[in-house]
């Protein structure tokens, strides 16, 4: 009897550590997936979007056989609950943003030099 | 006479010793290194080098970049060389070169690879 | 430089252009691209420029005159004309919204649209004619839209590119909107439509012998081999290729016929002023 309840304790204990675990790693997976999406929609106001960061038509990613851009390939891993993924590729998505949007910055007078 | 040969042969296993333990080595660790930098330079989704630049060993080269020769003699600092390939435009905004690490279109270990497989050449 | 000279300048640039009333910063950026590709090109006739790089290779003119002796697109040149002579439901056609006069249409565009301030190009008013007369719109890029577009531009050949940019601040806004988007490095590899087409005109991209701006536009649409290996019959418009240009720095392409590429096309074909328009025609 004793050994039973502090067996279903256990495993009661385990399932709550690890479903704590995965609604952290969807939390952090929500927050970097909006910040993707504001560095991006940042770096499109200014006409500085890159072609793979969420491009529906771009290729960079395989995720199951289909190719697509970094922020759909974030989203097709976070649909699967592979949330490791799916951080890692929001993260490029993010990153990409911020670096056009840096780039578009740097260009604004761009012109001849010859 | 025989005070004579001993060394002599001793020199010869000696250096033997060296050239097929100590050194063939050092060059291994390199070589492969050298031999992935190659791969990464010549890979069209990767370095893509050959779109501007010649290199030995490879076919259907551009000529928008200077050719890749002798590169150890213009950059005997190796460290030189990868931070003009991590982002050529902190020393010329106007570079065609694309800023492969600052804009992560290679990885830092590619980009090691890559500095020794162009050290090489 | 004083005021004066600046006057002169832009007189001595309105003469050597031919046309008046021509905006100051257009005329000089002409006339700053035919001395840097004359210094360039030393040997290359500037009405050569017009046929981009088969210009400047021997090697390369040989493939292309032996495709223009049997033109892959002469059928869609006949579609085309088609396409123009047909009435729409209404009993307009494309006549009503573009003239009568095909041979007058292909020079018009593009151009400042001062009512509604927004640069118009062939293709755009193709399209905003359909949607006008209750059409179904053409696709932008390729297909029908490219067929009408190249047998429109066939019937102007011979005729010399002249955009105007017209003396108002909004229009003079848009051309250097353009100019910009032409000069920015853009996309990953972080490199500008300039720094193919300007300061490497005449070199080598792998196998690609890139081409001087000056001539780009006077040939379009284009009937390319490598559009021929995809999807489709080898043909496409002007934007179409922008947006593979734009691909290749791994920016992400805009709309054909949004503003980005209609302002750039105001500057773009700007550069192919007194060029001799010859479309359609072969590219690599
Ligand atoms: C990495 C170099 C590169 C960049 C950057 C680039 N292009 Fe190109 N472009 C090419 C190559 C290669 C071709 C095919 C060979 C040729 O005709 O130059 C080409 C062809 C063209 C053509 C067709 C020329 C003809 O004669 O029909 C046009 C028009 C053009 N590019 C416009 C642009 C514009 C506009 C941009 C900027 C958005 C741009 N290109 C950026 C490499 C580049």
């Amino acid at each position: 009897m004793k050994k039973m309840t502090l067996k279903v304790a256990l495993l009661a204990a385990m399932m709550a550590t690890s479903g704590f675990a995965v609604a952290m790693d969807e939390d952090s997976y929500r927050a970097e997936h909006k910040a993707a999406t504001e560095a991006l929609n940042k770096a499109k106001k200014v006409g500085g979007e890159w072609r793979d960061s969420r491009w529906k038509k771009s290729t960079a990613v395989k995720v199951d056989g289909k190719k697509m851009s970094y922020l759909h390939a974030a989203e097709a891993y976070a649909a699967k609950g592979d949330y490791k993924n799916a951080m890692k590729y929001a993260g490029i998505a993010k990153f990409e943003g911020e670096m056009g949007y840096q780039q578009a910055m740097d260009q604004k007078n761009a012109g001849p030099r010859h | 006479m025989e005070l004579q040969v001993k060394p002599l042969a001793m020199a010869v296993v000696v250096m033997a010793a060296i050239s097929s333990v100590a050194l063939p080595q050092a060059v291994a660790a390199d070589s492969a290194m050298i031999e992935k930098g190659k791969k990464v330079a010549f890979d069209r989704k990767k370095g893509n080098c050959l779109t501007c630049h010649q290199i030995a060993g490879g076919s259907l080269a551009g000529n928008i970049g200077p050719p890749l020769i002798a590169v150890n003699a213009r950059f005997p600092d190796r460290d030189k060389l990868r931070a003009f390939i991590w982002d050529k435009t902190e020393s010329n905004p106007y570079t065609m070169m694309p800023p492969f690490g600052k804009h992560h279109i290679l990885s830092e270990s590619e980009i090691d690879a890559i500095t020794d497989f162009v050290h090489s050449l | 430089m004083t005021m004066k000279k600046i006057v002169l300048m832009a007189l001595a640039a309105c003469l050597a252009l031919g046309t008046t009333g021509v905006y100051a910063s257009q005329a000089d950026d002409i006339n700053a691209l035919r001395h840097y590709f004359k210094k360039k090109f030393p040997t290359v006739p500037f009405k050569e420029f017009a046929n981009g790089s088969y210009a400047l290779s021997a090697d390369k003119r040989i493939n292309w005159e032996s495709m223009r002796d049997f033109p892959p697109f002469e059928d869609h040149v006949a579609k085309g004309e088609a396409l123009w002579n047909k009435k729409f439901k209404n009993g307009n056609s494309f006549a009503t919204c573009l003239g009568n006069d095909v041979t007058k249409v292909r020079n018009r565009f593009p151009h400042w649209n001062a009512k509604d301030k927004k640069v118009e190009t062939l293709e755009g008013n193709i399209v905003a004619c359909q949607k006008a007369n209750g059409e179904k719109p053409f696709g932008l890029k390729k297909g029908n839209i490219a067929y009408l577009s190249a047998y429109i531009a066939s019937q102007a050949n011979g005729q010399k590119v002249n955009v105007v940019v017209p003396d108002d601040k909004d229009a003079q806004a848009a051309y250097e909107a353009g100019k910009q988007f032409f000069y920015a490095k853009r996309g990953q590899l972080n490199l500008s439509c300039a720094d193919c087409h300007v300061y490497s005109a005449g070199m080598y991209a792998r196998g690609n012998l890139l081409s001087p701006v000056m001539g780009h536009t006077t040939h379009f649409p284009v009937w390319r081999g490598k559009w021929a290996k995809k999807k489709g019959d080898g043909f496409g418009t002007l934007h179409r290729r922008y947006g593979g240009c734009n691909k290749q720095v791994r920016a992400k392409p805009f709309k054909a016929q949004g503003k980005e590429y209609s302002n750039m096309e105001f500057f773009h074909a700007s550069m192919s002023n007194g060029l001799t328009i010859d479309a359609p025609d072969y590219r690599e």
